[in-house]
């Protein structure tokens, strides 16, 4: 299997995701879930539309550097500002104690200030993949899952957390997010070297790990009280 | 040169984060299993105290 096969499969993993979480919507439409699912047909939609717009050449949606190379990081650079604020929102509502929401409030707020701020002064939003805002949004988003973590903990009551779809969802979220943050440091930079773009297998790896567990999750999970 | 220099770079801190990963959530199943284990016992020994209570009443 090439790479580039492996990579194109991703979309699809996105999509069975996406089409999963809607036939069990049922299990959770009345908690704050639904907006993950809204997010996965965001993501999948982005996916299918980056890939369209590059092979169409639809000009009113790409921009081409002087060597005529096709840029369409805008929609994924969009997209992750609308990933993490959603992700944020999701266990905002999810979570009980007060102080992790609070927390959880003050990361969105850094969070959406230092991506404008980046947009703004530091990396542009057309030509360049957005560094800093990647790293700082896994990081407090491996920390809102630990609050997640320890609030389950915390419960006086019996939980089934392997029952519970925020379980898998997090499962999924802390790989994917924990192990491409090396990836994010000085990615700009060092994509220009030849050959590295093998080692950007791992993060295809880890992106279909990502959606089979959430897939899984969907499947396995109780319906949410 | 430079290639393998970035890929060893990436790969070894990749691997140190995703440890890190993999062991938060064993470490928070075992302990979401031990709790629910305390808790279960707690609740059968609440029983049996009630019981021996009521027995007592009687």
């Amino acid at each position: 299997m090439s790479l580039e096969t492996f990579r194109n499969l991703i979309p699809f993993s996105e999509l069975l995701a996406a089409i999963i979480g809607t036939i069990y919507f049922f299990k959770y439409k009345h908690t704050s879930l639904k907006y993950f699912l809204f997010l996965l047909w965001y993501i999948t939609l982005t996916e299918f539309t980056g890939w369209y717009v590059i092979e169409k050449e639809v000009l009113s949606l790409i921009f081409l550097d002087e060597n005529g190379v096709k840029y369409n990081l805008w929609m994924y650079n969009l997209l992750r500002f609308i990933t993490f604020n959603t992700l944020f929102f999701v266990y905002y509502n999810y979570l009980n104690t007060k102080m992790f929401k609070k927390w959880i409030k003050i990361f969105a707020i850094i969070y959406s200030s230092i991506y404008i701020i980046n947009w703004s002064f530091i990396q542009s939003f057309i030509w360049e993949k957005s560094e800093i805002p990647k790293i700082l949004g896994s990081i407090f988003l491996i920390i809102v899952i630990l609050f997640y973590f320890i609030e389950s903990l915390k419960l006086e009551k019996i939980v089934l957390f392997h029952k519970k779809l925020l379980f898998w969802i997090s499962i999924g979220l802390l790989l994917f997010y924990t192990g491409t943050i090396p990836f994010a440091l000085k990615y700009n930079t060092y994509m220009l070297i030849p050959g590295i773009h093998k080692l950007f297998l791992i993060i295809w790896i880890l992106a279909l790990i990502m959606y089979l567990i959430f897939t899984f999750g969907f499947i396995w999970s109780d319906k949410e009280k | 040169m430079e290639q393998e220099r970035v890929t060893l770079i990436i790969l070894i801190s990749t691997v140190v984060v995703l440890v890190f990963a993999v062991a938060m959530i064993v470490l928070f199943s075992i302990f979401q299993h031990l709790k629910n284990k305390l808790l279960i016992d707690n609740k059968s020994l609440r029983d049996i105290i009630r019981n021996k209570l009521s027995s007592f009443d009687v």
